[in-house]
């Protein structure tokens, strides 16, 4: 009987998987084993169907609770852990306390503490070379460099002759919007003026949150406007795995009607953007992300 | 983590594009240093994944372990998860590697002999089962079956993922998926007593061991 399928070649042929069906042709007894086989496979099935999935124990899910509970805050190289979000969470976050807020979209909104996104131990991640962090100038048009110890070195016209695209050494878009962003409606509605620095509440009628000044002596993000409290903040928004990326935009703006810092950024996805929203104490030093998100380009 | 209940975990195969933007929130605020978000991630999904541990090793105490060291793991290794698969296969993926260890590990102790495949076993199982409820008889059934062919029949049969999924979750091709879960369910046949005749038993390998030159081991797989 050696010449004949054994149990397992029937099991793999039923499969599709099997090499066997030269022999099934030649052979009736082993055509009717299988034929037998197929039939007690469908009874195996409506067998298997009967079992209903098994109520988890009590205790364990307490138990296993506990466990969790005990283990440390998940520390992990902060650059792989900002990369790591937001592959995760395309569009989506959740804050430190775990609530998790709407986005633009329908999608909920994740958010990274900036630390998580920084290489890990080098917080001045700019250079000797003082690599790439720009910086626009209170006008809006010139780019600056920190350097080691953080002053602001002007740099106007560098990026442009390093070869930058229009948008770089234009500077980011720039307005001052006021909307809310964890309103997903206003943001999804003003991404596109963000973009062309043409969302300013004065200009067009945003939804403006309460407490949010304009520019002038009470503006919360008064610093955040200053070239320097602007480049530093910024040291800590860009990603320092890629010293190439610039702002496409910023938003002076708010969030859940504090007062915050709308950086737009590149996506990796050509056809998304990174929305990173900071509060007013921003810097290389202080981490204040308080939402992001990744949303279509318009 | 406080509730015991499944948020949204009902036991079945929950992969839905939704379902799987929720996991990846948690998942990333629990990266982002959130102390509830894997606990709300684990609570979405441990009654399905108590299942599989449960059917994968066959016995409540050590699934039981298996589960948490699993899950401590996850907890432990988030940041590996690379966003390609959904998190419930890289879930599955922990669980069924921790419960597959655990039984290898006890398979290999010499003082536990392995239980002989071959032979009037599946009499006797029918026999020593004979006035149990169905269901009981398909456990204990699949508690006989080698790990590899049972875990692809939880995943695929009882948990109702696709090849596809259980392949990703097993780290195997599609086909060797397709291949444990035929051989497996060929031998609950017998176990159960759905085969009139029983194969001569020299012909029915009972366990396929790997490397046994089985085509669901072979180097490379299949497709």
């Amino acid at each position: 009987m050696s010449d004949h399928l054994d149990f397992d070649a029937l099991a793999d042929l039923l499969a599709g998987e099997g090499s066997g069906e030269a022999h099934l042709e030649c052979c009736p007894d082993c055509a009717g084993r299988l034929d037998e086989l197929a039939a007690a496979e469908v009874e195996v099935a409506a067998s298997l169907a009967l079992l209903r999935p098994p109520e988890l124990p009590a205790g364990l899910a307490d138990r296993i609770s506990a466990a969790l509970s005990e283990e440390p805050p998940l520390a992990t190289p902060a650059g792989r852990s900002g990369a790591t979000a937001a592959a995760l969470v395309p569009g989506t976050a959740a804050s430190g306390s775990g609530r998790s807020d709407p986005a633009p979209g329908g999608r909920a909104a994740t958010v990274t503490p900036l630390a998580r996104r920084r290489r890990r131990g080098s917080p001045a991640w700019l250079p000797a070379v003082a690599a790439g962090v720009l910086l626009m100038s209170g006008a809006g048009i010139g780019w600056a460099v920190l350097s080691d110890s953080g002053d602001v070195e002007s740099t106007a016209g560098s990026a442009a002759e390093s070869g930058g695209d229009s948008a770089a050494t234009a500077g980011p878009a720039r307005s001052s919007s006021g909307i809310d962003y964890s309103d997903p409606t206003a943001v999804t509605a003003a991404l596109p003026a963000v973009l062309a620095g043409e969302a300013d509440a004065a200009r067009q009628p945003l939804a403006t949150a309460e407490g949010t000044s304009p520019e002038g002596a009470d503006d919360p993000l008064a610093r955040l406007r200053d070239p320097a409290g602007l480049a530093s903040c910024l040291v800590a928004v860009l990603p320092p795995e890629e010293p190439d990326v610039r702002p496409l935009a910023l938003d002076y703006a708010s969030y859940n009607r504090t007062p915050a810092l709308a950086v737009v950024l590149p996506d990796p996805d050509p056809g998304k953007v990174g929305i990173y929203v900071v509060g007013p104490e921003c810097s290389q030093s202080a981490d204040s992300l308080v939402f992001f998100t990744r949303l279509d380009r318009p | 983590m406080t509730a015991k209940g499944a948020e949204g975990g009902d036991g079945r195969p929950s992969g839905t594009d939704d379902g799987d933007a929720r996991d990846r929130e948690l998942l990333a605020a629990h990266l982002a240093g959130d102390g509830d978000a894997f606990g709300r991630l684990v609570l979405r999904h441990q009654g399905r994944l108590w299942a599989v541990a449960l059917r994968t090793i066959g016995e409540r105490e050590a699934a039981a372990d298996a589960l948490q060291d699993a899950l401590l793991s996850a907890y432990r290794k988030a940041d590996t998860y690379r966003g390609e698969a959904r998190v419930t296969t890289w879930l599955h993926r922990i669980v069924v590697n921790a419960c597959l260890d655990r039984v290898r590990r006890e398979a290999a102790r010499p003082t536990v002999p392995l239980p002989d495949r071959e032979g009037a076993e599946p009499v006797e199982l029918r026999d020593r089962l004979a006035d149990r409820e169905t269901a009981l008889e398909v456990e204990a059934a699949l508690a006989t079956l080698v790990p590899d062919q049972r875990a692809a029949i939880v995943l695929v049969d009882l948990q109702g993922l696709s090849v596809e999924e259980a392949a990703a979750v097993l780290q195997v091709p599609t086909g060797t998926v397709k291949s444990r879960c035929s051989r497996g369910r060929a031998r609950l046949a017998l176990s159960l007593g759905h085969l009139r005749n029983r194969p001569d038993a020299a012909s029915v390998r009972a366990g396929a061991a790997p490397g046994s030159g089985a085509p669901d081991e072979q180097a490379g797989g299949r497709p």
